[in-house]
């Protein structure tokens, strides 16, 4: 056992006495109160000291600690050195662990009164994440080869680790984890002072104290959500950036949630309403968090995800269930017991006021938020057999698990956006209490026109984009609202250009007037706007194309305007091979013999891509056919390839893996990437005897490209005995060049080599080429597989490559950032309110 | 009731409706391979293990087409069209989930959810994105 694992387990204990300690100080003195504190503290030092050793050991890379020895490996460079750290199931724990500890600790400090209400509820989390830990620790040392399944003589400690694959080897594997765990981790902070709140009936108080929490949990959590869809858009290579998979729609509904507790609690500081749903929604975003943790992390639903899951063993998933329903009886019960008891102040009675809106928007998200929690955990709940009884649900049955679908979710959002994005674009205009329904109107007129007006321009676009001589197709599984009516989607679009424009107008006025500390939430507003109209716009116009790109030939064209050109490797792929034939260690060695090795190589495939479009370098000839003109509007992209296992250059198939290049331009986005692995290819044919054949370029057997020789095959014949070793069958082939030249040749196959048929290669006489013999032959019709090789075609590579084009996706990331750096700005608002005590807030904007 | 309350009731129920009754067909129920033959038409997931010899990737057109048989029943088998490029880990893959519909003699799947045999070995975690 490492060190970290006794840290682990003396914060356990130290939590323990924490939370009892925390209690009693209820009924003793000031010094209880501290030693309380200590004790946290302790605890929180723990999993602090905990995690940076874990982080020190992959650092260090000590491949006799298992964790290490999975996730890390000597090739890895800076920053996943580190990162590797919460590469796997037992460090994303520890990593929540010790957010969980810092913001404890910031509670402890801040609460004031507070403290010793919410720590010892909030404890209890730090209690069960270390009783996770202890169950499935990072720290488990493999003394023995044979624990890690290797032989017994095999050296030990190994020096090499398993690695970590080539996706998470990206800057947001650095960033992205760390934000998001940052945020499920504050969850807990509205759900332990909700409890406290109905504790100790102070129905008021905590919501002031909880707001600047939950603007911390919305803010990461939904950069975190967009950082982790850049990732999957810059790695994975379907040119989209959300696919409703489990594991998204797992961080979304708990975010929904904490959205909408955030609307609920700036209508309970203003208004004083919402005091009920706002206890309620406390509680239900971190139990839909947890149950996202559940759904995830168990495996339950590892048949309905692209996601690969490792599922836990039993007793921390225990752990998990029991927090589920610890938290979720406890907070529940206690609802029903005070329900009656929270003061409830009526909110306004005109229709047409912010307090509509704001109910609206929270019944919006909650209403979002229940149907994709509950369409992702369908799977599961389709198979209870109460689903097959209950009329409406009856058709939702299904013994094997029943799965909600992308277009499922995209209908969804097409519905609830509508009235979502008018609410958006009308709050601003919409006073507290009660609007003037003139005035009202006489404000939202002008983003009402300019919107409408954009929205003209969006049809416009959308026209001039199916008129491109391009089908705009709706793409397939990614995408947020593909299949929904044109004018569905200008509408849903322009209606997010409204919501944007109405809440920058009113975000500049309380810039001019009321200092730019109060314009945080006008200011996340306007980034949601300008993110749903980059989202749709983006995810219903993109365009893509499969083209085959062949060295040494004119550029391939995608139907809408790009062509691609061959412009060879930043490193070369086959120069890895050499290393097959340098020194090995020993372990080298015995890896190879196992068949373990795990290495990769990383290319970067370089191309040239020209706009035809833009720069009217397509010159149509007399005869009908076209040549590209050189035109200032080429680019070069770099995409990357891994091949993984590459063994050597016969077709053993080899794991590869890409990296798309986005070549990025203010209003689109060009995503490039490797469709299928890239070949080198020599000219050939399938053929049996009699046939006569032209010499193709074969990509998996189809033919890519002619070259201008042909070839017929005489006849099938056999040098020796049948079965003997030694025994070469021959094909008798006719080669014709483009002159009209002709050679006979005999390649032949010699039976019986140690590792099966070994090719014979021959000399084609006059041509200076040479023919070879794939080793499959089909013995009964005697087809063969002839390579050839000759001056003017010779081996290429064959590389079949995806494009895509992605307009205004820049109006997405933009978005992200605005509605990041509103939300920090109401953060530090709403921090600065409750330092200065103005927990009565007065009326704000409007 | 305030207004305010009967309009969120009716925008929220009205979504709900919308969701619970028009996307039925958005569904893919989890079933076997004959099931789904009996069942054209209809958007089904059906899990499968790939014979590896009938798979057949047209790189020009981004087709691929392969055959599947029951986990359980090695005679049961059915042909898969995927009309997109090859999917990442395919060439590793033993089983795949498809989604799509069965038409004309084949299972046009719009999704493939590739399974490689390192997810279910509990020795060597997968090393695929999303594991922790």
């Amino acid at each position: 056992m490492d060190i970290g694992r006794y840290a682990v387990d003396f914060g356990l204990f130290a939590a323990v006495v924490a939370i009892v300690l925390y209690i009693v100080s209820h009924w003793g003195n000031r010094k209880l109160l501290l030693g309380a504190r200590a004790a946290f503290f302790t605890a929180a030092i723990c999993v602090v000291m905990s995690f940076l050793r874990l982080m020190w050991l992959v650092y260090h890379q000590r491949y006799d600690v298992k964790y290490v020895f999975e996730y890390s490996s000597p090739d890895l460079q800076f920053p996943w050195t580190i990162a590797a750290t919460w590469a796997g199931q037992e460090g994303s724990f520890l990593l929540w662990a010790f957010w969980t500890s810092i913001i404890g600790g910031m509670i402890a400090l801040k609460a004031g009164k507070w403290e010793n209400r919410v720590m010892p509820i909030y404890t209890t989390v730090l209690v069960f994440l270390l009783g996770i830990l202890a169950w499935l620790s990072p720290f488990v040392i493999q003394t023995r080869a044979s624990l890690a399944g290797y032989p017994p003589e095999f050296p030990w400690p190994p020096t090499f680790g398993r690695g970590l694959h080539p996706s998470l080897q990206n800057i947001w594997m650095a960033i992205h984890p760390p934000t998001i765990f940052f945020g499920f981790a504050s969850l807990a902070v509205p759900f332990c002072y909700a409890i406290a709140a109905m504790l100790w009936r102070e129905y008021e108080s905590w919501a002031p104290r909880v707001m600047p929490y939950v603007l911390m949990t919305v803010g990461t959590l939904g950069v975190g959500l967009f950082m982790g869809g850049y990732w999957a858009y810059e790695t994975q290579g379907w040119h989209g950036f959300w696919g409703w998979d489990p594991v998204e729609n797992a961080s979304l509904f708990p975010w929904l949630g904490a959205l909408g507790l955030l609307h609920g609690l700036v209508v309970q500081k203003s208004r004083g309403g919402m005091g009920r749903t706002n206890i309620f929604l406390a509680i239900m975003a971190w139990l839909a968090f947890l149950w996202g943790t559940y759904l995830t992390r168990s495996g339950v639903l590892s048949n309905f995800s692209v996601h690969s899951f490792v599922s836990l063993a039993s007793q921390p998933l225990d752990l998990i269930k029991l927090m589920i329903g610890g938290y979720g009886a406890v907070g529940l019960v206690l609802l029903i017991i005070n329900w009656k008891k929270i003061p409830g102040k009526p909110i306004s009675d005109s229709a047409l006021s912010r307090d509509t809106a704001m109910v609206l928007a929270v019944s919006l998200m909650m209403a979002t938020a229940l149907v994709v929690g509950i369409a992702t955990s369908w799977p599961l709940i389709s198979r209870l057999s109460f689903v097959k009884v209950i009329p409406i649900l009856s058709k939702y049955y299904a013994a094997g698990g029943l799965a909600a679908q992308p277009i499922f979710y995209n209908r969804l959002s097409s519905v609830i956006l509508i009235p979502t994005l008018l609410a958006l674009g009308s709050v601003p205009f919409l006073a507290w209490h009660k609007t003037n329904g003139e005035k009202f109107l006489s404000r939202a007129i002008l983003p009402w026109i300019m919107a409408v007006a954009c929205g003209f321009g969006v049809v416009y676009f959308t026209l001039s984009e199916a008129s491109s001589g391009f089908n705009p197709e709706p793409p397939g599984t990614p995408g947020f609202i593909p299949g929904t009516p044109r004018m569905l989607v200008v509408a849903i679009a322009t209606l997010g250009l409204f919501a944007a424009f109405s809440n920058i107008m009113l975000a500049y006025k309380v810039l001019r007037t009321r200092g730019r500390i109060t314009m945080g939430g006008w200011l996340a507003h306007v980034g949601i706007g300008l993110l749903i109209f980059g989202t749709v716009i983006t995810n219903v116009y993109e365009k893509t194309d499969s083209v085959v790109v062949i060295e040494g030939e004119p550029a391939a064209e995608t139907k809408f305007g790009y062509s691609l050109e061959y412009a060879g490797w930043s490193s070369d792929p086959t120069q890895k091979l050499l290393d097959e034939a340098t020194d090995p260690t020993e372990q080298d060695k015995l890896k190879r013999k196992l068949g373990e090795e795990w290495r990769h190589s990383d290319h970067a495939l370089k191309l040239k891509v020209t706009n035809l479009r833009a720069g009217q370098g397509i010159v149509h000839a007399d005869d009908g056919s076209k040549s590209v003109t050189p035109s200032g509007d080429s680019f070069m992209v770099e995409a990357r390839v891994f091949f993984n296992n590459m063994k050597l250059a016969d077709d053993k198939q080899s794991e590869f893996m890409t990296w798309p290049y986005i070549h990025q331009e203010a209003f689109r986005d060009v995503y490039v990437t490797c469709a299928n692995d890239p070949k080198q290819c020599r000219p050939a044919t399938i053929i049996t005897p009699g046939e006569s054949r032209p010499i193709t370029y074969l990509y998996d057997n189809m033919v890519v490209m002619p070259t201008k020789y042909t070839v017929k095959y005489n006849r099938f014949f056999m040098e020796g005995q049948p079965g003997m070793k030694g025994t070469v069958m021959r094909a008798e082939l006719e080669v014709t060049s483009p002159d009209g030249r002709t050679a006979i040749v005999t390649p032949g196959l010699r039976i019986g080599g140690p590792n099966g048929p070994e090719s014979v290669v021959a000399l084609i006489p006059g041509m200076q080429g040479a023919v070879t013999l794939k080793t499959t032959m089909n013995v009964s019709n005697k087809q063969i597989h002839p390579e050839f090789e000759f001056p003017d075609a010779s081996t290429r590579w064959i590389i079949p490559m995806q494009v895509t084009n992605k307009p205004l996706i820049n109006f997405v990331w933009l978005g992200v950032l605005v509605m990041g750096t509103g939300i920090f700005v109401a953060m530090i608002r709403r921090s600065l309110e409750n330092r200065k005590g103005l927990v009565m807030e007065s009326a704000t904007n409007g | 009731m305030k207004p305010a309350y009967w309009i969120a009731f009716l925008v929220v129920g009205a979504c709900m409706f919308i969701s619970l009754y028009a996307f039925s067909d958005a569904m893919a129920q989890h079933t076997t391979i004959s099931q789904a033959v009996a069942k054209p038409g209809v958007m089904l997931q059906v899990p499968g293990k790939i014979i590896k010899e009938t798979v057949q990737y047209d790189s020009l057109k981004g087709r691929l087409q392969f055959n599947i048989s029951e986990p359980n029943d090695p005679t049961k088998v059915m042909t898969i069209v995927y009309s997109e490029p090859k999917p990442e880990n395919f060439d590793a893959a033993t089983s795949v989930e498809a989604v799509g519909e069965y038409r004309d003699g084949a299972f046009h799947a719009k999704n493939l959810l590739v399974k490689c045999p390192s997810k279910y070995n509990d020795d060597k975690p997968a090393k695929t994105a999303g594991t922790y």
